[in-house]
């Protein structure tokens, strides 16, 4: 059951460490506040949690 | 910004391009959208010098936030045509160039500015004809004879002599509301009706003159996008 528990822990996870990861790999540090990073999935799933409107920004890590 | 919820993207990979349409040339877009996947409205980098115009584009969104669903209808222009290719690594010339998965660092990431050179260049090799939208520069309302405030949604600050805008009886001064039957939010939104107008159709243009909601029409005259 533990090992099952981990396992599911582990998967929740992943995403955000890819995310993570990405975020250091970029060197994009200077974004404050709470964003959403590089996943429009989890933005839709925030928004229709909340009731509130997305703003989406498209940009590359200069 | 805290009535919203925020999301950066850094990659072209997975983005779904039936809905993010823009000009690709640019450095940084914003989106306004709902969860229901409804374009609220488009702030782009022309007006990156001044955000007073992207608070305006805000307030504008949470104007329409507040309306939906009821306002679905008018929403619906919004969203462009259906793409050739729904996803940028779907598109052939990108897919050949290596990019098999979403990016783990600067290398491999797909920009904006290769959606547009890679779509391009996959037309010409599949023998078919690039449409007119790919090649044309995306239409700035300078093309209609149109000057717009980047501290404000979309409010005339100068008409071209003998220009569309000048024919319809447009004025400095004018705020946009509404163009192509869509509600405006910022320059973007102004250009976005203008990049997927019908040229044979005039366009619809209501307008905010002192108080008073006048109705017009644009007329795009021939060679418009490319002259």
């Amino acid at each position: 059951m533990k090992v099952l528990f981990l396992g599911l822990l582990a998967l929740a996870l992943f995403p955000f460490q890819d995310k993570d990861k990405l975020r250091a790999a970029l060197g994009d540090t200077a974004l404050a506040g709470p964003w959403i990073y590089d996943d429009l999935e989890a933005g839709y799933a925030e928004a229709a949690r909340t009731g509130r409107p997305i703003m989406v920004v498209l940009r590359c890590v200069p | 910004m805290d009535r919203f919820v925020c999301v950066r993207i850094v990659q072209g990979w997975g983005l779904d391009l039936a809905l993010f349409q823009f000009d690709w040339r640019q450095s940084w877009m914003v989106f306004l959208m709902n969860a229901d996947r409804a374009i609220y409205g488009r702030y782009d980098a022309r007006q990156a010098d001044d955000l007073v115009g992207l608070r305006k584009a805000l307030e504008g969104a949470l104007e329409l936030h507040e309306k939906w669903p009821a306002n679905k209808a008018e929403l619906a222009g919004k969203v462009g045509p259906a793409p050739r290719w729904s996803r940028p690594e779907e598109i052939p010339s990108l897919a050949k160039s290596g990019i098999p998965k979403p990016a783990t660092g600067r290398d491999g990431c797909i920009h904006c500015h290769t959606v547009l050179e890679g779509a391009t260049r996959s037309y010409k090799a599949l023998g078919e004809p690039v449409p007119e939208r790919y090649t044309a520069v995306y239409p700035t309302p300078q093309r209609v004879g149109i000057m717009l405030s980047t501290k404000e949604r979309a409010t005339i600050t100068d008409i071209d002599r003998h220009s569309a805008a000048e024919k319809a009886g447009l004025r400095v001064g004018d705020r946009i509301l509404r163009f192509g039957g869509q509600p405006v939010l910022s320059w973007a939104d102004v250009q976005w009706v203008l990049f997927t107008a019908v040229d044979s159709e005039p366009l619809k243009v209501e307008v905010d003159r002192a108080g008073e909601r006048i109705d017009a029409a644009l007329v795009l005259p021939p060679g418009w996008r490319t002259r």
